[in-house]
């Protein structure tokens, strides 16, 4: 039989996309199923772009993910200790109603992360802590 | 009917948790419950992964549409100690919460686990269709005999998986403390047993009169509503009628005593419901003057009973009444 993906290339495949949104912040997502692997790529991953760009802040943003288990939880705990050694705080942003609602009916907690309930909100966040507002320009 | 995945590397949890939820979808799985379905299985499966061992999990659908079943097997070193592994906050593995068998369970409706040391790890849970909210209204109005500390009367109401509902009030026969246990042995029964059809719960209710309370007895009105049909046995002085256009209705019930003397044959009434009908069951604390009595259109169920029971509460005795109607729909449904 053909295989034309193999199957442990499949588990790498995790398109990171890292953006600068303002001056001291970047922005990411994850996607997919995070398992050990995955995450270990995504925090080298990371922690490359927060290297190579002058930033205090990155948000994750985690619309896309439809299950958070205790091991996944564990790991973004990890990705945020990781990248807190190199002085950027992590803020998560978009965790889906379901999501968040089964988190706290099995009571899985993520204390040590700063938590906003969307990208707007940890832009705001990030505003606010750098001593910036956001105002409207007369015209 | 069913399937099992086998899980041998991290990779497989990704697609047994996939698999299972395509497949719980179809049978009706759906927002929480499934969220809560999936996120157990993800610790689960996870966990035969975590622990460096391979194994199977095994799903199949639950009879009558109760729900679904998962069966994790893995041929690993087994759990030492399954109360502290159950316990938040304890792990062997290195870098891992260790909660995930205490929040598996408490995501799912049933959780059994059984290991043994260097043979492996069974676990099953099941998880259950999320019950209907009732289309009945009750209220329930009892008082025991004033000379008495205890109530010899006993109720139930109770809504099935497949949203059919068991509802009666039992009479022990006369007063206190000995007519209390053998009404609250019938209310046991009766919400074990409420699958069953009428005749035979009233059967099993008199076997164990029988054979536990030899020479008590009861009176009973047990009805079941199936779609919109009302199943009705009455035995002894516990009776129902049902008040519809303005007219009260007697369901014809069967004389003798439930456990003491009954007839071999006890008959069963069936009519149809409709969305306005009134049902309303009592015992004979609460005197038949009832039957006559104009009973006001409410859905205020609770303001009802007691209403109705100061009016035709008889001076003696334990008296109980119970009403029931069906839910008036809001627009939004």
């Amino acid at each position: 039989m053909d295989v034309a993906i193999n199957e442990n290339e499949m588990s790498f495949e995790a398109p990171l996309v890292v953006s600068k949104v303002f001056e001291n912040c970047l922005y990411s997502g994850f996607f997919g199923r995070l398992d050990s692997e995955r995450v270990k790529v995504i925090t080298e991953r990371m922690l490359e772009a927060v290297e190579s760009v002058d930033c205090d802040y990155i948000i994750i943003d985690m619309s896309n993910i439809d299950l958070i288990d205790s091991a996944i939880a564990a790991h973004l705990m990890r990705i945020s200790r990781s990248l807190k050694f190199s002085g950027v705080e992590v803020i998560l942003c978009g965790i889906r109603g379901f999501v968040a609602q089964t988190m706290s009916t099995v009571d899985i907690q993520l204390n040590e992360l700063v938590i906003q309930k969307d990208l707007l909100k940890a832009l705001d966040f990030v505003y606010n802590a750098s001593g910036y507002k956001l105002v409207a320009v007369d015209k | 009917m069913g399937f099992s995945i086998a899980i041998r590397k991290e990779l497989d949890v990704g697609k047994c948790v996939g698999a299972i939820k395509v497949y719980a979808n179809e049978l009706g799985f759906k927002d929480s419950a499934a969220s809560l379905l999936s996120f157990a299985i993800s610790e689960l499966a996870g966990n035969i992964v975590k622990h460096g061992s391979s194994g199977e999990v095994v799903v199949q659908a639950l009879p009558k549409g109760k729900g679904i079943k998962i069966e994790f097997n893995d041929l690993g070193k087994g759990i030492k100690d399954i109360d502290k592994a159950m316990e938040d906050g304890y792990t062997t593995v290195n870098g891992s919460l260790g909660i995930g068998l205490g929040v598996a369970r408490r995501a799912v409706d049933d959780f059994k686990i059984w290991s043994q040391a260097e043979v492996g790890t069974r676990i099953t849970i099941e998880k259950w269709f999320p019950v209907r909210e009732s289309r009945y209204n009750y209220s329930v109005f009892t008082k025991p005999d004033d000379m008495y500390q205890q109530n010899g009367d006993n109720y139930v109401f109770h809504q099935l998986l497949n949203g059919d509902i068991v509802f009666a009030v039992i009479d022990g026969l006369g007063e206190g403390y000995k007519a209390n246990k053998i009404a609250t042995m019938a209310q046991d029964y009766i919400l074990n047993n409420a699958n069953a059809e009428l005749k035979s719960i009233a059967e099993g209710i008199s076997k164990r009169v029988k054979s536990r309370f030899k020479g008590k007895g009861m009176s009973i009105a047990l009805c079941k509503v199936k779609e919109n049909r009302l199943f009705f046995l009455g035995i002894g002085d516990c009776e129902c009628f049902i008040r519809r256009l303005g007219r009260n209705t007697q369901l014809k019930g069967n004389k003798g005593v439930l456990g003491l003397y009954e007839r071999t044959r006890a008959m069963v009434s069936e009519v149809e419901i409709l969305p306005k009908d009134l049902i309303v069951l009592f015992t004979d604390g609460i005197s038949s003057g009832i039957y006559t009595h104009n009973i006001k259109e409410s859905e205020d169920l609770s303001e009802l009973s007691s209403e109705l029971f100061e009016h035709y509460r008889r001076p003696s005795g334990d008296a109980t009444i119970m009403l029931v109607k069906q839910r008036v729909k809001n627009e939004k449904e």
